[in-house]
């Protein structure tokens, strides 16, 4: 299985934020994607997205069988800190999680 | 024959194991703190991946490593001592075989560490989907491994049905 492909971001040259202020706006609003890898358990995958987002087990199944056959499923959404949480969360359970921008892709 | 079964309505789990299926577990500790002690490499990547994909979002990538990778790591190696623990309180029950009941949280235990050690061998035999381990010769360098591989998958399998009984 191939890992997430990187998707080229357009940066206007002429916008130049300084990192501390990197994108400090509550709302602006992270999607939390979980990709498809050939070691974890669909049935592991499941108690997971169960435990930590409290999915009933037909949506932790519709989500996993997203990330099994479309390769990637958005799982969680929020503001970036809940984002980060979220991942770090998914990653102590040995899952493969990013976050990104919504509206990037679909 | 070894197995599980759901002990009581609050999901812990009783195992049943043989003295060879011991000393597989037994092992484990050990392999996952070396491997957890790892700073870089695939398996590294696997066990600690980035959060942002987007390069433009270096900053809030190291950042987000510089908060996260210790508690992550820390969260790891708590893991692999209360697992070790759960084997140092196993019963034994008849002649070879032992048995232990896993709290909830102890199956939780379980279910990341046997997740970790296969995440690690997965990624260093590159295991696939329809990789056939059956298929594997027993004098192929990889067989052990994948073996190891093999039984940690028919655990936490079994760890995960035993919980939905």
């Amino acid at each position: 299985m191939a890992g997430p492909t990187v998707f080229p971001v357009e940066v206007d040259p002429d916008v130049e934020e300084p990192p501390a202020q990197r994108d400090l706006r509550p709302d602006t609003p992270w999607i939390v994607v979980v990709w498809n890898d050939p070691i974890n358990l669909m049935a592991y995958v499941v108690h997971v997205f169960q435990k930590l987002f409290g999915f009933s087990l037909e949506k932790a199944t519709r989500l996993m069988l997203q990330v099994h056959h479309e390769g990637r499923a958005v799982v969680s959404e929020g503001a970036r800190e809940k984002a980060e949480a979220d991942v770090a969360r998914l990653h102590a359970h040995g899952l493969w999680a990013t976050m990104e921008k919504s509206g990037g892709r679909g | 024959m070894p197995g599980f079964a759901r002990a009581s309505a609050d999901g812990s789990v009783r195992v049943e194991l043989e003295g060879q299926e011991i000393a597989l577990l037994a092992g484990l500790p050990r392999q996952l703190e070396d491997v957890i002690a790892a700073v870089d490499g695939p398996v590294h990547a696997r066990l600690f991946p980035a959060a942002y994909l987007d390069p433009t979002e270096d900053e809030a990538e190291r950042e987000w490593q510089r908060l996260m990778h210790g508690e992550l790591l820390r969260g790891k190696l708590a893991a692999v001592g209360a697992f070790r623990d759960t084997l140092d309180h196993a019963a034994p029950t008849a002649r070879d075989r032992v048995e232990l009941v896993l709290a909830p949280d102890e199956v939780d235990t379980w279910l990341a560490v046997l997740n970790d050690v296969r995440l690690a061998l997965g990624v260093t035999f590159e295991v696939t989907e329809d990789l056939e381990i059956e298929a594997i010769s027993t004098d192929d360098p990889r067989a052990p491994g994948l073996h190891l591989y093999a039984y940690l998958t028919w655990v936490q399998d079994a760890l995960i049905r035993a919980l939905g009984t």
